[in-house]
């Protein structure tokens, strides 16, 4: 039975469950070398789910040091199994167990400096490689950025991600986790593009500085009002065309502007430049991940970052296959 | 300092330990009426011999009648060509037969059932990794089998797939993909012949990968597979078999396109 699969792979402890996967850790049978391996469960109900159809195709196509790997894919009677690239932690994970050693007084879950910039910056990079790409993420979170002890940071889980640039019809608002929606989607919009995937970015940065969601809300209407708490009830004079959208409220109560140095008290004049220019209400004030990229807070990432190598170090770093 | 920790705090603590659900983007219900205006579009096919035609002017009825031309157009200069037979055709125990009864439609009102597949419904089929050359072939030999009707269907393709159009309309851009789909596999990588026995059961998986792949609404698997006249065990097959053979390349880009046009 077993020959079936020349290239086996023994799994390992479970990492974690998604909602249409189970991830395991796996050993390569041959090589010895660790892999994660998603198992997908199929069934008639369902089909082959496009979560799982999106996410491998998407993946063979991008190939970059900060997106995750797919190295396989192997179907067995009923399930499917995607073979990937073995990371250490997501950073959810990683923030959740971080205490700064530099730093005692900063509260759990709140990182470095220097960390949360080469962070981004290979977030950007993976970011900014997808859209140059012409894919959507949809989904940025802490949750699906993978982590390793070299320092590397690598977007994973596709499985909402899509091609833009292409007529089809349908575009759902249903998409991104609720606490890293941009408003334009929580507002209903169906014409959003490459800046939802930016607000998402630049609310996982400030969440890196204060170790906790910036906007952490209940429900659609609860995360625009937190969103506006913060950044301003936006009017038809600040941003032409909001009471089109199909959940404009002319309820909302009207909250002023505020500085988010004011709020984010850790983070230096350039961060905070830069952070404001990925949480514009507005989408088309958003900035690219490619201005992002460019802008002198990253003037001295760590030159690893910016290669997109390991940072190495610690423990000599993870090797790959 | 510990007690002027407020409430909010707390509960936000608590947020923060319990991350939202993700997004569901297909549990939206009306994403089809946001339906890009039809008005403008043609519905006609446009000519394939143009090699500049504007992809962006074509409506989703148009684009399938380029995807039954080009289809039937393979199908009738193929003629009839016959699976080729299993390797080894394994034998199947009662038990299963029984499984599969229950597990395909129990309804038969169903308009346009296209019949059996010429594939032994367990016939094995396994795309392992790092699998020899050889066996890549003989798997890839007997995933193709599946896609071949016991007989030919008694109504045309383009029946057929306008009939499968009303239920479950989907815009241009997956019936164009669908299209890129087949021309991989029955032109360019011929993995698949195109004959009146295969273009019906190859021209509904591809437009379901294809919705699959790139458009956030989707039918149900439920409705699809009636409207296809198969099970939706059988759909399933066809699904998974479809992806593997096309080795999960179904990101549609300005070379698919060209290559199809």
């Amino acid at each position: 039975m077993d020959k079936r699969h020349p290239n086996s792979f023994q799994q390992l402890e479970k990492l974690g469950e998604g909602t249409y996967a189970t991830v395991f850790k796996g050993r390569n049978g041959q090589t010895g070398a660790f892999v994660a391996l998603k198992e997908i469960h199929l069934d008639s109900e369902e089909g082959t789910p496009s979560t799982a159809i999106r996410e491998i195709s998407l993946m063979k196509e991008l190939k970059h040091t900060n997106i995750v790997s797919l190295y396989d894919v192997i179907h067995t009677e009923n399930k499917l199994m995607l073979v990937f690239e073995y990371m250490d932690k997501d950073l959810k994970k990683y923030m959740d167990s971080y205490q700064s050693p530099t730093n005692p007084s900063a509260p759990r879950g709140a990182l470095d400096p220097d960390v949360i910039k080469s962070f981004m910056y290979q977030l950007l990079l993976g970011t900014a490689f997808c859209h140059e790409n012409r894919v959507l993420h949809r989904d940025l979170k802490p949750q699906n950025l993978l982590t390793n002890t070299s320092g590397q940071l690598k977007l994973a889980d596709f499985g909402l991600a899509r091609a833009f640039g292409i007529p089809v019809n349908t575009f759902s608002n249903e998409v991104v986790t609720l606490w890293y929606r941009a408003p334009d989607v929580l507002l209903g919009s169906r014409t959003y593009n490459t800046s939802i995937d930016i607000w998402s970015a630049g609310c996982i940065m400030a969440e890196m500085y204060t170790g906790r969601p910036l906007f952490p809300g209940t429900t659609n209407e609860d995360q625009l009002l937190k969103i506006f708490r913060l950044m301003g009830t936006p009017s038809e004079r600040s941003w032409p065309g909001i009471t089109s959208f199909p959940e404009y409220k002319t309820t909302w109560p009207v909250y002023a502007t505020q500085e988010l140095r004011a709020i984010l008290p850790q983070v230096d004049a350039l961060g905070i430049q830069l952070l404001n220019s990925m949480l514009q209400v507005r989408p088309e004030m958003r900035c690219s991940a490619q201005q992002a990229l460019a802008h002198p807070w990253f003037a001295d990432v760590y030159p690893q970052a910016r290669k997109g190598e390991a940072l190495g170090g610690q423990g000599g770093g993870f090797k790959g296959m | 300092m510990e007690d002027g920790r407020s409430d909010r705090d707390a509960r936000e603590q608590a947020a923060a330990r319990a991350p939202p659900p993700p997004p569901e983007p297909r549990a939206e219900e009306n994403v089809q009426d946001a339906q890009c205006p039809l008005t403008e579009k043609s519905d006609e096919a446009l000519e394939l011999e143009s090699s500049d035609w504007d992809i962006t002017s074509l409506s989703g009825l148009g684009a399938l009648r380029m995807l039954v031309n080009a289809l039937q157009t393979l199908a009738d200069a193929m003629g009839d060509v016959p699976p080729t037979p299993p390797v080894s055709r394994p034998v199947t125990p009662r038990q299963d037969d029984d499984i599969l009864r229950r597990a395909s439609s129990p309804e038969t009102t169903c308009a346009m059932i296209i019949g059996s597949p010429e594939a032994h419904p367990h016939e094995p089929i396994t795309v392992t990794v790092g699998a020899d050359a050889e066996d890549t072939t003989v798997q890839r030999i007997a995933i193709a089998r599946r896609f071949f009707s016991k007989t030919v269907p008694q109504f045309t393709l383009s029946d057929y797939l306008l009939r499968l159009h009303h239920f479950c309309p989907h815009s241009a851009g997956v019936y164009l993909a669908a299209a890129a789909y087949c021309h991989r596999l029955c032109v360019a990588d011929i993995m698949v012949p195109s004959t009146s026995r295969t273009v019906h059961r190859l021209a509904l998986a591809s437009i379901r990968v294809a919705a699959k792949a790139i458009e956030d609404n989707k039918w149900t698997q439920e409705r699809y597979s009636k409207v296809g006249g198969v099970s939706r065990v059988q759909l399933m097959n066809l699904e998974v078999s479809l992806c593997f053979l096309l080795d999960f390349e179904l990101g549609v880009n300005d070379r698919m396109r060209e290559g199809k046009a």
